[in-house]
């Protein structure tokens, strides 16, 4: 796509990098403060010495929890539960949200019209746990992959999207004589990639960041996630806290590395974030274009 | 990409599948192993798993795992602890403690009426336990197989059987823990001034006659030397207000007024006449917020105080920028300790500052104990008997003893040995490292047991040690007389001496009781069991309040902080808090007939 | 209807029926079935006892939610917070448009990573940034205007209005770069063939952006909007659990705040399901209210 730059072109291009990139700045400064504060002296950052560089600059703290044991373990349950989470929940959302667009099958509306309503009921805890107990869902894999593989969210923003595809493409494979479900499965689909994309995305970080469903519902160690995992060590970090104040204190306190619960906080919150900065990008490749339309028309 | 796409997702569904269906088959089974971790290691979830020596009849002969519930914030590293290793040699149990422990998950696990084996729970909690039939009655189980609890914890267990459920038959359903047996390690109270020691040395040790007067010695003190020794300016007081304002205000006057807030009432410790917390301009909560109004405006007072987090508080005192603090357990050590590695050997922070006059009391209750919280054994247990003997463990010399110091510093495992008499004692071995070798001893990281095990097991910090005369108790006791940890410690002994501590700085003519009222307030129902309407009543006077005090400490004067709260508690009355004073009374009147009945 | 006249094609919509009806029932068992909670709300309800052994009340939670004075002040500062999110419910937009303006792929792509990583800080650290930068005594912007001889600023104490300002500025810095996502994804979606015979008609950057750009994101929208309106007393809770203190706390006191505060913390389970119900009902009105209203103006309804 060729564009005449004329002066106001530049201009406007100009004054459009300068503005993201001060909008940049403020999302980003703020991490950058996390993650010099993660590499300094836990003491320091008490001191508030801690402002635009690290001080005491230490690895200690990620070497800490980076090596408990069962970390490794907690890694691949929280990617498993990401990939296959996401995998379920695009497949299972995009087919329902395609039977959404049909309008002539009956009980649609009723189907739909339930399925928005259940952003705006919500039982409370106890009644979840009891329920997702009934069903055999604790301590198994499957709790945290089943219950979001149908949300109202991705539904309606996939229903909508597959709504602004021209419908030509549809009809000519149904006269084709193709069974709905290929229709979906190699048509919508693809053609959909970019809202797919979104959904994929918004499901990966629902899934890395998800945490309650195994805090309540999933005592195996086996299955435990990266984010309860990282929890437990911040409840022991103040667990830790709580009993320094009713021990007794040498100089020995002053001088060792104490990991403060603010410091377990922002360890964490740096290593929980690096993995979803690395994946994202790579779904952005799938921001393309309207590229689909023209091939499949042909 | 279409390709691609199309590969991998069936791919991806069948790779999903398969693990399903694995992890299916896996659970029920008994679970995984945890990795790396070293016998005792806890074994799974909510499984006891059995291994009977065939043909052997020792009760202990059967390997044991009992789930366990404890309070919020237990520590990792319970199931790895040498202690845990000891429990596991001696009565061959393994226990697994839960470790992600939240009261709204116990509440989920309630509601499914799923519990661990043995849990640690408020004793108000009995009436949904006793009613829903969650939990089993102990009297035999006590009888047989807790020969300490017996001996020495009689007076608990009446008063557990006379107050828990409120209408109770007699049975024995639980065990409460914390308590303090007469007489008991006496504690420095926890509310007062603890100040920085070596500017209150300079400026001659002025003692004070009422909390107030703390505001004068702040301001001297600021004057002494208004830059820390790591140039920030110095603040006198940053208290924070995370715990809401009426925990802020009212503590600090409580206690020297000699009065106890039960059921938002306060009590008088003596007499037990009730006072108007929200109504009586004398209440300790209004002279608290007159306290701060006047320090605050004085400039004594850190101006983010009402913003900050604890963490930020706690963060303030420990690195020397705070003078004076009303929360003993914040500040102190660290701060002290930063200090000495700056290489000031004769500074450092102390307290709390003898006030004159002051009625103060030392918590704790005469029958049972500063928690409130108790054992409980629940119906899914399936060994109650090997449940017991672990419990009384928890209440005998020696299994507190093991908690607290660990197993490190006595080889055969004994802290404590038998006379020939029956009576128990303290080694020398252990008694020698206690009180010399402070140095190795004395740090957390290097004891195993510990506060761990005491917040986890829920028992007390060897002041849960049986009998009168026994020799950890009283001011002979080898651990409380450890003078010297720290240079203002010393210099409290100098300047005020006494045998210890807690005698060198409550000055003559305080009080040091046991607590009577405290009974009390433990056996008190708690607030969601109240007449609904004096529940609704409660909310709507306590948002009230919070928001009240805040107005009234930002008061700009004397004038406007009086006209702000005698608005506030023509409020108060208006919205009926007479009503509830009047509930509340009755019900901690009833409360207390009942315990003393 | 085809299904009964052409036998034949009964196995082509039974596929359909298939598709829809795995979902389907899935989404009732999730949370549908739950829903049977809601009978906790009628009770004295205590975790841990049998419906048999529990008081009957009836309506008592549900007349308490309107007794308590500090209910009308949580439903204000709920409708506050969501009136200044619906305003300017469409920022996330126009940066996504404008953002589409951008030349280079690449300085494109790093923006639209970078801006996201709000989103991913809790709230705890965020509240813990927020402190850091404007703490009286020693927050960092307040360090610099004070040795710039400026006065220094307190937003996180500020007792008035601005308040809400404040609370909608955070909300806005942590959301904005997540929102735009959906924007972004809908804008590829449009069909290339448009720009170029716009181009070819002569229409320049803006023009394309108003009349191609926009309407097709305006569905999107307009959905989003809708279902947000039904979404008016769901403030979330961590945001102002973190900023509240004694001296925000008036503003700040949302309707999620306070069912935390008034239900779960003081273990009053019956009314915090009650307030929930309510809650449903207000959401579900004021949806259907907005979609018919939608249906009037525009001719579409998200349904």
């Amino acid at each position: 796509m060729t564009q005449i730059r004329t002066k106001g072109d530049r201009a406007f291009s100009i004054t459009a990098g300068l503005f993201f990139f001060l909008f940049m700045l403020i999302c980003t400064i703020p991490f950058y403060y996390l993650v010099i504060v993660s590499i300094s002296d836990a003491a320091e950052v008490q001191r508030g010495n801690v402002v635009w560089r690290p001080v005491g600059f230490t690895l200690d703290y990620y070497r800490q929890i980076l090596t408990r044991p069962g970390i490794a373990n907690a890694f691949f349950i929280s990617t498993a539960r990401t990939v296959v989470g996401t995998l379920f929940t695009v497949f299972f959302s995009a087919m329902f949200a395609y039977t959404m667009t049909q309008y002539k099958m009956k009980f649609r509306k009723f189907m739909y019209r339930m399925t928005v309503g259940t952003m705006y009921v919500s039982a409370g805890l106890i009644p979840w746990f009891l329920v997702m107990r009934a069903y055999n869902l604790n301590n198994s894999f499957w709790l945290y992959v089943l219950p979001g593989a149908i949300s109202a969210w991705n539904v309606i923003l996939i229903k909508t999207y597959m709504e602004s595809i021209p419908p030509s493409m549809e009809e000519s494979a149904l006269i084709d004589g193709a069974g709905y479900f290929k229709i979906f499965y190699r048509i919508m689909m693809p053609l959909s990639i970019p809202i797919l994309a979104t959904v994929a995305i918004f499901s990966a970080v629902g899934q890395w960041n998800s945490w309650q469903d195994n805090f309540f519902l999933v005592s195996d160690p086996a299955l435990k996630t990266i984010q309860l995992f990282l929890m437990e060590i911040l409840l022991e970090a103040e667990a830790l806290a709580v009993m320094m104040r009713t021990g007794l204190g040498t100089a020995e306190f002053a001088r060792a590395r104490v990991m403060t619960s603010f410091t377990v906080q922002v360890t964490m919150a740096v290593i929980v974030v690096i993995p979803i900065m690395m994946v994202y990008p790579f779904m952005q490749r799938y921001f393309v274009k309207g590229i689909m339309i023209g091939a499949v028309k042909g | 990409m279409k390709l691609t796409i199309k590969r991998i997702v069936p791919i991806c569904l069948i790779v999903a599948l398969s693990l399903l269906l694995i992890t299916a088959c896996g659970r029920g089974n008994g679970g995984d192993e945890t990795a790396a971790t070293p016998t005792p290691a806890a074994d799974t979830g909510n499984q006891d798993q059995q291994e009977v020596t065939p043909g052997d009849d020792d009760p202990f002969a059967e390997h044991v795992t009992l789930t366990m519930w404890h309070t919020v914030g237990g520590a990792s590293g319970v199931q790895t602890d040498p202690v845990a290793q000891y429990l596991h040699d001696m009565f061959n149990i393994t226990i697994d403690w839960d470790l992600s422990a939240s009261d709204e998950r116990f509440m989920a696990m309630l509601a499914a009426g799923d519990l661990p084996d043995i849990i640690f729970r408020p004793l108000t909690d009995a009436d949904v336990l006793v009613q829903g039939g969650h939990v089993i009655p102990l009297d035999g189980l006590v009888a047989d197989l807790a020969p300490d609890i017996t001996t020495y914890y009689q007076p608990t267990l009446e008063f557990m059987r006379n107050n828990f459920p409120p209408d109770n038959d007699g049975t024995l359903w639980g065990l409460p823990a914390h308590v303090f047996h007469a007489p008991s390690m006496p504690d420095r109270p926890w509310s007062g001034w603890y100040v920085r020691w070596d500017f209150f040395k300079a400026l001659g040790y002025p003692l004070l006659q009422h909390p107030n007067e703390i505001m004068d010695l702040a301001e001297q003190m600021l004057e002494f030397q208004p830059i820390n020794e790591a140039g920030i300016p110095f603040m006198a007081f940053s208290p924070m207000a995370e715990w809401g304002m009426q925990f802020m205000v009212a503590n600090t006057f409580a206690e020297f007024y000699g009065l106890h807030q039960i059921g938002h009432v306060y009590w008088d410790i003596e007499t037990f006449e009730p006072m108007n917390l929200f109504t009586d301009p004398a209440s300790p909560m209004w002279v608290g917020a007159d306290f701060w109004q006047q320090a605050n405006n004085r400039g004594l007072v850190d101006p983010d105080w009402l913003i900050q987090s604890y963490a930020t508080m706690e963060a303030k005192h420990n690195t020397n920028q705070v003078l004076i603090s009303n929360i003993g357990w914040v500040g102190n050590w660290f701060a002290t300790a930063e200090l000495l590695a700056m290489g000031y050997e004769e500074a450092g922070y102390t307290g709390p500052i003898p006030v004159y006059g002051s009625r103060g009391f030392r918590i704790g209750g005469a029958n049972v104990g500063g928690g409130g919280w108790g054992y409980f054994i629940t119906t899914n247990n399936q060994h109650p008997e090997r449940s017991m003997e672990l419990i009384n463990f928890f209440y005998s010399a020696h299994g507190v003893a093991t908690l607290v110091t660990g197993t490190q510093w006595t080889g055969e495992y004994e802290n404590w040995r038998w006379t020939d008499e029956g009576e128990k004692y303290m080694t020398d071995r252990f008694i020698d490292i206690v009180t010399n070798r402070l140095d190795v001893g004395m740090t957390w990281a290097e004891w195993n047991g510990n506060l761990k095990y005491i917040n986890a097991a829920g028992t007390a910090n060897s002041s849960m040690l049986p009998g009168r005369n026994f020799p950890s108790q009283g001011s002979d006791s080898p651990i409380n007389n450890r003078r010297v940890v720290t240079w203002p410690e010393g210099d409290v002994f100098e300047r005020f001496g006494g045998a210890n501590l807690v005698e060198a700085l409550v000055p003559p003519g305080s009080r040091i009781v046991q607590n009577v009222t405290f009974d009390t307030a433990v056996a008190l129902p708690p607030v969601h069991d109240w007449d609904p309407a004096i529940q609704e009543l409660y909310s709507v006077l306590y948002d009230l309040l919070e928001l009240r005090l805040a107005d009234a400490v930002l008061a700009r004067s004397q004038a406007e902080f009086e006209q702000i709260r005698d608005a506030a508690i023509a409020e108060f009355i208006a919205l009926g808090s007479d009503d509830f004073f009047e509930y509340v009374v009755n019900l901690v009147n009833e409360t207390r007939a009942r315990i003393e009945s | 209807m085809l299904k009964r006249k052409e036998g034949w094609r009964l196995p082509r919509f039974f596929s359909l029926y298939v598709m829809s009806g795995i979902c389907f029932i899935a989404i009732i068992l999730f949370n549908y079935v739950p829903l049977a909670g809601w009978s906790i709300a009628f009770f004295r309800y205590r975790p841990g006892l049998s419906f048999a052994q529990m008081e009957f009340v009836g309506f008592f939670y549900f007349l308490q939610v309107f007794r308590l004075p500090t209910v009308w002040n949580a439903l204000r500062n709920t409708l506050v917070m969501a009136g200044l999110g619906l305003a300017t419910s469409w920022l996330p937009m126009v940066f996504a448009i404008l953002l589409n303006e951008i030349r280079s792929t690449k300085y494109k792509r790093f923006i639209q990573t970078t801006t996201t990583l709000p989103n991913f800080i809790s709230w705890v650290l965020v509240y813990a940034i927020f402190f850091a930068m404007f703490a009286s005594r020693d927050g960092m912007v307040n360090n610099v205007l004070r040795s710039l001889g400026l006065p220094i600023v307190n937003p996180l104490a500020n007792r008035g209005p601005g308040q809400w300002v404040f609370q909608w500025f955070v909300g806005t810095w942590k959301g904005l770069g997540w929102s735009m996502i959906i924007y972004l994804a809908s804008i590829a979606g449009i069909d290339q063939e448009q720009y170029e015979a716009a181009s070819i008609d002569g229409a320049g950057r803006f023009a394309k952006m108003r009349y191609i750009t926009l309407p097709n994101l305006a569905i999107t929208y307009f959905t989003l909007l809708i279902i947000s309106i039904g979404w008016i007393l769901a403030s979330g809770f961590d945001q102002y659990f973190m900023f509240s203190n004694p001296m925000t706390r008036e503003r700040l006191m949302v309707l999620d705040l306070f069912i935390y505060e008034q239900g779960i913390v003081r273990h009053n389970f019956a009314f915090a399901t009650a307030v929930g119900m309510i809650r449903t009902v207000i959401g579900l009105t004021l949806l259907t209210g907005a979609n018919l209203f939608s249906k009037k103006i525009r001719g579409t309804s998200i349904f």
